[in-house]
């Protein structure tokens, strides 16, 4: 009976160490755990309302963003234009009839 | 009749006797006509595995470019920080697919024994994977299509933000009538956008290596540099509503004159 007692006790106490154990590691800007990652996520200037304050250096970087990915877009055309009209498949394709 | 029998008598000695002569000259050069066809034989087959061994060698180049350039495009696809994840995947699995077709097919080519089986498979990596013809240029398009469309996405949300401000402002008593009108161009500009991007989307999804692709590819030039166009219209009406913006707030934070 003693016996019983006692192994439930020592259950319990595991039981509470564990939570213990959660709880202390849980908690906010623990530096225990800072190895873990953290997920960072971007603020786009178009998420910001725009307000009468705010709208003129909004704007502004609404047209660098899209200054920016407008040229991404012409290098990406401008590459797809090369290479299809390259002249390697046919050099390529000489070069194995040769064979 | 006995010199007809003299006659016929002759002439059958005379051809057993050239038969003969033949049959001695010709039994000692047998040999020496096996041998050089032995020899003749030999080279030939030499040459044949030479030019297995070039047409495997020169394949293998080939297919090795090709790999190293849709590498360089997967990668350029994974850093690309504009595009959904699914979008990240949809152009990686169709660049890593053709690389997986193009190793099997090197396989294929390094296991075959026959030069001419060889040679036919070695023209397949162009004539039947046209990867710089119509598979880089179409997933270049893809992202070029792609990055613009999440660029159209972006702008919306501004067109929205800004809406909400035009009414806040007309609550307040301000005109906004000329940035309302520079807002209804942004977002027709944008609907038109977003049609020419869609349609050209679909038909690069749609393209195969048995398609027009080159007479796609024009059109679709011909739509990408309209739809710059659209931007340029849009990057024009922001200008301007900036502009608008600030007069607005200098005369809302103006002191008034006595």
């Amino acid at each position: 009976m003693s016996k019983s007692f006692l192994y439930l006790a020592g259950g319990i106490v595991l039981l509470l160490a564990i939570a213990g154990g959660y709880l202390f590691l849980s908690r906010p800007n623990n530096s225990a755990t800072t190895y873990m990652p953290t997920t960072t996520q971007n603020v786009s200037p178009t998420s910001v309302p725009i307000t009468t304050e705010n709208a003129d250096e909004a704007l502004n970087q609404t047209e660098a963003e899209l200054e920016t990915e407008l040229n991404q877009a012409d290098e990406d055309i401008k590459a797809a234009q090369e290479t299809s009209a390259g002249t390697i498949s046919q050099e390529d394709l000489s070069s194995v009839n040769s064979l | 009749m006995i010199k007809v029998l003299i006659v016929f008598a002759t002439i059958v000695f005379g051809l057993a006797v050239v038969v003969k002569v033949n049959a001695q000259t010709i039994t000692p050069r047998t040999p020496n006509l096996i041998n050089r066809l032995e020899s003749r034989a030999t080279k030939a087959a030499a040459n044949q595995s030479q030019r297995l061994e070039r047409i495997k060698i020169e394949a293998g180049r080939l297919i090795e470019n090709r790999i190293t350039s849709l590498n360089k495009l997967l990668q350029r696809v994974t850093n690309n920080s504009g595009l959904s994840p699914d979008e990240k995947s949809s152009l990686s699995s169709q660049i890593q697919l053709t690389i997986d077709s193009l190793n099997t097919l090197r396989a294929k080519i390094d296991a075959d024994t026959d030069a001419d089986t060889a040679k036919t498979d070695a023209k397949t990596i162009i004539t039947n994977y046209y990867i710089y013809k119509m598979f880089i240029p179409k997933i270049r398009l893809l992202l070029a299509i792609d990055n613009l469309q999440a660029l159209s996405v972006k702008l919306s949300e501004t067109s929205a933000s800004i809406q909400n401000l035009i009414n806040t402002l007309e609550n307040e008593g301000k005109d906004t009538s000329v940035i309302q009108g520079l807002l209804d161009d942004m977002n027709s500009q944008l609907s038109i956008i977003n049609t020419t991007l869609a349609n050209d989307k679909t038909k690069l999804e749609t393209l195969s290596t048995t398609s027009d692709f080159q007479t796609v590819f024009v059109q679709i030039r011909k739509d990408m540099a309209e739809v710059r166009s659209n931007f340029a219209k849009i990057r024009n009406d922001i200008a301007q509503m900036r502009t608008n913006f600030r007069g607005i707030r200098r005369s809302t934070t103006a002191i008034p004159t006595p």
